[in-house]
């Protein structure tokens, strides 16, 4: 037999096929070969174990195949005829005509019918995998919305958009990433909303991508961003809520969801969605606009207090209260360390306190980290290693940074930044820092969408959804998409 | 990024650290007065007195120590006095600055030269004078509160809420000390004998009195105001809102709500009228006076103010500038008389 | 299109002019309120100079041939080198008179530059965008201190009085004039804003008038005839709010802020200029280059002792007026050139 690859075409001669077959997939023991007899035509049934339910294998395929029998005998051409036409019926059904797609669709949790005499072969989307079930979301949680988030499988995550956005703009488009893995991509888009250019572009680079597997969204990443590593905050976002991605795609935005995530990437994803939540909008607009501003007090407190303590306490204590400095000075005077030494020990702490509590197995990582917390910081406390101040200005951050979810990994890196900057330079060093930061926020472009808008370049329209939300009146007016951006 | 801050570290180890704050020595007030060294300068600094573990302060506590220090000029007494103390002055939260009655007001390089010098100082300090000496008012012993120097502070803002009071900040002093005038008005403390039996200390028989105010001439002490002269010299030259008014009858709290002026150039002379939109401050017991007797009052008052030769403290050289400045330049010191009408 | 908007430019300029009021060196005992007044007079001959400059610029070409552009490419890279260095020089020299325990020039010299360098990497848009989101935050900020500080303020401290007031006038004039960065930095921002630079100027020159009146008549109001050394420094030692006591690390911040994106501009344009002289538009390796050159010669000139302050004031000044007289005149030169020529006039896209 010649060499075979992905591209050689199945063979007439089913025996030949199915060597073929085994062959190509090098006799993998998970490949199952089921061979019958049908009205005197020599057939085969192949699928993967694990990939097929097989009940509804038995149900949705081998029943109508024998309902088939019957004493006459069939020429192929016959039998691939009634096959297709009556018996073989499936919303979910193909043909392959070369071991590529043989071996794509088999792994896909297809069933593959051979006919002695056809060169091709039927396949039917019989797909009984395990997946998990859809289940709550673990880090955007949200008080008055759906409870839903994505889970592994792309088709349960599509249903779970098509649900929501029940319109025929909305399409889906599917494209195998990587060599290997072939993971199933859908992006996600509604037609007359998204900019064309932007979807070119969004599909040339995923087709770009070389990696031999895909196995998450982190993967996908640097594809998609131009210059990711130096740039601090990402112009794709990630959520796991349907209603977040489904209000992305009205605004015009693309949805990308990968096969064995929980997460859809969205783009262009603009600086100020990371102060969003989906209970702006079950919100009066007053508590919505006092939200946002609790959100964006939250990201600077996070971000600049530590850093503006110790700038303040050390280079300028002028600035404080002065019952507040003879506190704060009482404070530091019975400890060992200087203040910045202190700040830098305790956030790192805090941040293994916060890596140590994600890794731990969930019935006992909550009870780890209350205990870690209040035993080291009421322990350190007492033993004069740190003051108490300094601890309430820790727990200040640590609560405000887990007030924004999409910003978790930025703020643990910028917090430090200005630990640093103050505790070297002091407002000087703040400054220096915060000029840095910003410009590398308003760098960021993706398609030509700044990552600053609406707030630079300033959009009137959009201003409101930044600070507040608009009422639902002028929500129904707005027909704005994110190509207004630019 | 990390470049950035690696830079920052080297500046940072290159130029030497500042003070940790445990390090530096806050100071609450000064005081200075004259003695045959020079100058002595009384420091009340901070210094944290615990009540257990977990709280290092105890506001019920004065919190406070004294430092003396002696030298040619303030700045080489403070640098005896951090001599002392081992630590860095901090000079940032310091409330007031006490000058004796003996000072010499007109050694500014001297006086003054230490508390510009210093960056993080307030220059907007409270200034006032103490009698006997500066270092005598800081020693009387506080019974309650954590900042002993805030307690002068909020007497003096006391006093000028109740128009007995003009306040005089640090840049205030120098400004006045440096104009052809020469003439510097401060609030006065005192201190009256202290009560030897220290058991039946309390609050109502503080021994600290803040009535009159300072005259200084040419840098030295001249003349005390009355709180009545003080208050109508507030509210003429806007640097306070409350005078009060004397009768037979009762004592009237008046609020200045606005102030407009308009001046006149007669023979030579300016003639500045000050109109004033007042209010009582508070309900009075008793008559109150009209407008017109207010307005004869005031008049009356700023006139015997300037045969004393105070029209300066009124804000002469102010409205000389201002309105006849081809005077000013002739002569600084050019008269200045003042009415005033009540609204 | 890498182009910024008209608002976005504005804000690069206004910046620029907050700097030049934190930076702004009064003789002793300069009177404010006639400061305030030369400032404001400033502002209005600069709109009619820059009004018609932005007209025209925006319109038309700015060079006749290769070798004229080639030239002022040259010159505006020197311009702004020079204006960069002044600026760098005056500030890390500022800074470290006020806190010399905790700054050193050279320190403060090598991290601005840098940093100017990495914000200036960011490319126009990313620069300009910079300075219209910190500016209202800027503003916001100092508007609540001037706000919490009018206690300290007494309206019969301002007047005009001067002992000699037509030299007071002039003097200040001009030395308000050699704190105009802002006109070199409106002349190259003017060909990259996208619509209505006329509109740039408008609002820049206002706010200036608006910021300059505000400053002064505070300082005057607050300080009267006192003054040791600068104003901005000054006036923070004078604060006292309620939730902040002394603001005087806010007003460093402000000026840090205000200093980092205005030599930003500069560096930008510098390296751009030099770009263009060479022909080459990588700014990958330019702009490094440039700061690297930049970086060095200031370094060797603090170590030399060489004392820059003294020329600033007709460097920059004459900088300026050159740059607004080349948006005015080079534009009419091109057109009549191009009609002499009988060459056809293509206008700007």
């Amino acid at each position: 037999m010649n060499e075979i690859n992905e591209h050689t075409p199945l063979s007439p001669k089913l025996s030949e096929t199915l060597v073929m077959i085994t062959k190509f997939f090098g006799n993998t023991a998970d490949l199952s070969v089921m061979r019958f007899t049908l009205r005197g035509v020599k057939c085969a049934a192949v699928s993967v174990e694990g990939m097929v339910s097989s009940e509804i294998v038995g149900e949705l395929v081998y029943k109508p195949l024998m309902s088939l029998e019957n004493e006459t005998t069939a020429t192929p051409t016959e039998l691939k005829k009634l096959l297709t036409e009556n018996a073989l019926m499936s919303s979910d059904r193909t043909a392959a005509r070369t071991l590529g797609s043989c071996a794509e669709l088999v792994f896909a949790g297809f069933v593959l019918v051979f006919t002695d005499g056809a060169d091709s072969a039927e396949a039917v989307g019989i797909q009984g995998y395990p997946t998990k079930a859809v289940a709550e979301p673990t880090a955007e949680n949200d008080l008055l919305s759906s409870q839903e988030a994505f889970t592994e499988a792309v088709r349960t995550n599509i249903s779970l958009v098509r649900r929501r956005l029940r319109t025929p703009k909305l399409r889906f488009e599917l494209i195998k990433c990587g060599k290997l893995s072939g993971t199933e991509t859908a992006i996600a888009y509604i037609e007359g909303k998204t900019d064309p250019k932007m979807l070119r572009e969004l599909k040339k680079r995923l087709k770009s991508v070389e990696l031999d597997s895909v196995l998450g969204p982190a993967f996908l990443l640097p594809f998609l961003e131009k210059q990711s590593d130096k740039l601090l905050f990402s112009e794709v976002g990630t959520t796991e809520r349907p209603d977040m991605l489904c209000a992305d795609l009205i605004q015009g935005r693309i949805g990308i969801l990968i096969d064995g995530a929980p997460f859809a990437l969205v783009c262009p994803y603009l600086f100020a969605q990371g102060f969003e939540s989906i209970d702006d909008y079950a919100a009066k607009t007053y508590f919505a606009v006092f939200l946002k501003f609790i959100r964006c007090l939250s990201f600077l407190l996070a971000a600049a207090f530590p850093g503006v303590y110790v700038a303040a306490v050390n280079f300028a204590p002028e600035m404080l209260n002065m019952k507040l400095l003879l506190s704060l000075a009482a404070g530091e005077r019975s400890t060992m360390l200087s203040l910045f030494t202190e700040m830098l020990i305790v956030m790192l702490l805090l941040e293994v306190l916060r890596e140590a509590s994600i890794r731990l197995p969930h019935a006992i990582g909550t009870a780890v980290s209350i205990a870690g917390g209040l035993i080291i910081g009421d322990a350190a406390v007492k033993s004069g290693l740190i003051s108490s101040p300094l601890m309430i200005v820790v727990g200040i951050t640590a609560t405000a940074s887990y007030v924004l979810p999409a910003f978790a990994q930025q703020l643990s890196f910028i917090r430090l930044m200005f630990i640093l900057a103050g505790g070297f330079a002091g407002f000087f060093g703040i400054s220096v820092c915060a000029v840095m930061i910003t410009a590398n926020i308003c760098s960021q472009s993706l398609a030509g969408i700044p990552y600053t808008s609406p707030l630079s370049p300033f959009r009137k329209k959009r201003i409101m959804n930044v600070t507040g939300r608009k009422n639902f009146a002028a929500l129904a007016r707005d027909k704005t998409t994110v190509s207004e951006f630019r | 990024m990390f470049l950035v801050i690696a830079l920052m570290g080297l500046m940072f180890y290159s130029t030497g650290r500042p003070p940790e704050i445990a390090d530096r020595v806050i100071v609450h007030a000064v005081g200075v007065d004259v003695n045959d060294n020079g100058y002595k300068v009384t420091l009340q600094v901070f210094s944290p007195e615990g009540s257990g573990s977990d709280t290092p302060l105890d506001p019920s506590k004065p919190n406070v120590r004294l430092v003396n220090g002696e030298g040619r000029s303030v700045a080489e007494a403070a640098e005896e006095c951090r001599r002392k103390l081992g630590g860095e002055l901090f000079l940032g939260q310091n409330r007031l600055i006490l000058f004796g009655k003996n000072i010499d007001l007109s050694r500014s390089d001297e006086l003054f030269g230490y508390f510009l010098s210093a960056s993080e100082a307030f220059l907007n300090v409270d200034c006032a004078t103490s009698e006997p000496s500066a270092e005598k008012l800081l020693s009387v012993p506080v019974s309650a509160g954590s900042v002993a120097s805030e307690r002068f502070v909020s007497m003096i803002r006391t006093g000028e809420t109740d128009g007995t009071v003009c306040g005089c900040s640090l840049t205030e002093l120098i400004t006045d000390i440096q104009s052809p005038s020469e003439m510097v008005m401060m609030p006065l403390f005192t201190v009256d004998n202290m009560n030897k039996d220290a058991k039946k200390f309390i609050e109502q028989e503080s021994p600290i009195r803040l009535s009159k105010s300072a005259v200084f001439k040419q840098g030295k002490y001249s003349d005390s105001l009355s709180p009545y002269e003080t208050g109508i010299i507030s509210a003429v030259s806007g640097r306070g809102k409350y005078f009060f008014t004397q009768s037979e009858q009762n004592t009237q709290l008046i609020r200045v709500r606005s102030r407009e002026l308009k001046a006149d150039e007669v023979d030579g002379k300016l003639c500045v009228t000050v109109h004033l939109n007042v209010s009582p401050a508070e309900p009075t017991v008793g008559e109150c006076k009209n407008t017109d007797s207010l307005t004869n009052e005031l008049t009356d008052a700023c006139e015997k103010l300037t045969d004393k030769g105070y029209a300066y403290l009124l804000g002469q050289e102010l409205h000389l500038k201002r309105f006849a400045p081809k005077l000013y330049k002739d002569s600084p010191c050019t008269s200045v008389t003042y009415r005033v009408n009540i609204n | 299109m890498n182009r910024i908007s008209s608002y976005q430019a504005a804000a690069l300029l206004i910046v620029s002019r907050l700097l030049a009021l934190s930076l702004y060196l009064p003789r002793p005992h300069e009177n404010p309120a006639i400061t305030c007044v030369c400032a404001v007079l400033l502002c209005g001959l600069k709109w009619l100079l820059l009004m018609p400059a932005a007209q025209l610029v925006s319109r038309k070409r700015l060079f006749t041939s290769r070798t004229s552009a080639a030239v002022l490419s040259a010159v505006t890279a020197l311009g702004a080198a020079v204006l960069l260095i002044m600026l760098t020089e005056h500030f890390s020299a500022l800074l470290g008179s006020f806190h010399p325990e905790r700054y050193s020039r050279f320190g403060i010299t090598a991290v601005l530059l840098f940093i100017c360098a990495y914000v200036a990497s960011m490319g126009r848009q990313g620069l300009a965008r910079t300075a219209s989101i910190i500016l209202p935050v800027i503003l916001g900020v100092m508007a609540l201190i001037f706000i919490e500080m009018r206690g300290a303020m007494l309206p019969d401290r301002l007047n005009f009085f001067a002992p000699d007031p037509e030299n007071a006038v002039v003097s200040t004039f001009l030395r308000l004039l050699g704190g105009s960065v802002d006109l070199l930095l409106c002349a190259c921002l003017m060909p990259l804003i996208d619509c209505r630079p006329t509109r740039t100027v408008g609002v820049y020159l206002t706010a200036d008038a608006l910021m300059s009146l505000g400053f002064f008549l505070m300082a005057g109001s607050v300080l009267g005839s006192f003054s040791t050394g600068n104003l901005w420094f000054t006036l923070s030692c004078c604060t006292h709010g309620a939730v902040i006591d002394r603001s005087g690390a806010v007003f460093l911040a402000v000026m840090t802020v205000c200093e980092l994106l205005t030599c930003s501009a500069l560096m930008l344009i510098t390296s751009r200029a030099v770009g263009h002289f060479f022909r080459r538009t990588h700014q990958s390796t330019l702009l490094p280059v440039t700061a690297a050159v930049l970086t060095v010669l200031m370094l060797a000139m603090l170590s030399r002792n060489i004392n820059v302050q003294e020329y600033a004031e007709k460097f920059t000044s004459s900088i300026g007026t050159a740059a607004v007289m080349t948006m005015l005149f080079s534009p009419l030169y091109t057109r009549k050139y191009l009609r002499t020529n009988n060459c056809e006039y293509p206008r700007k896209a």
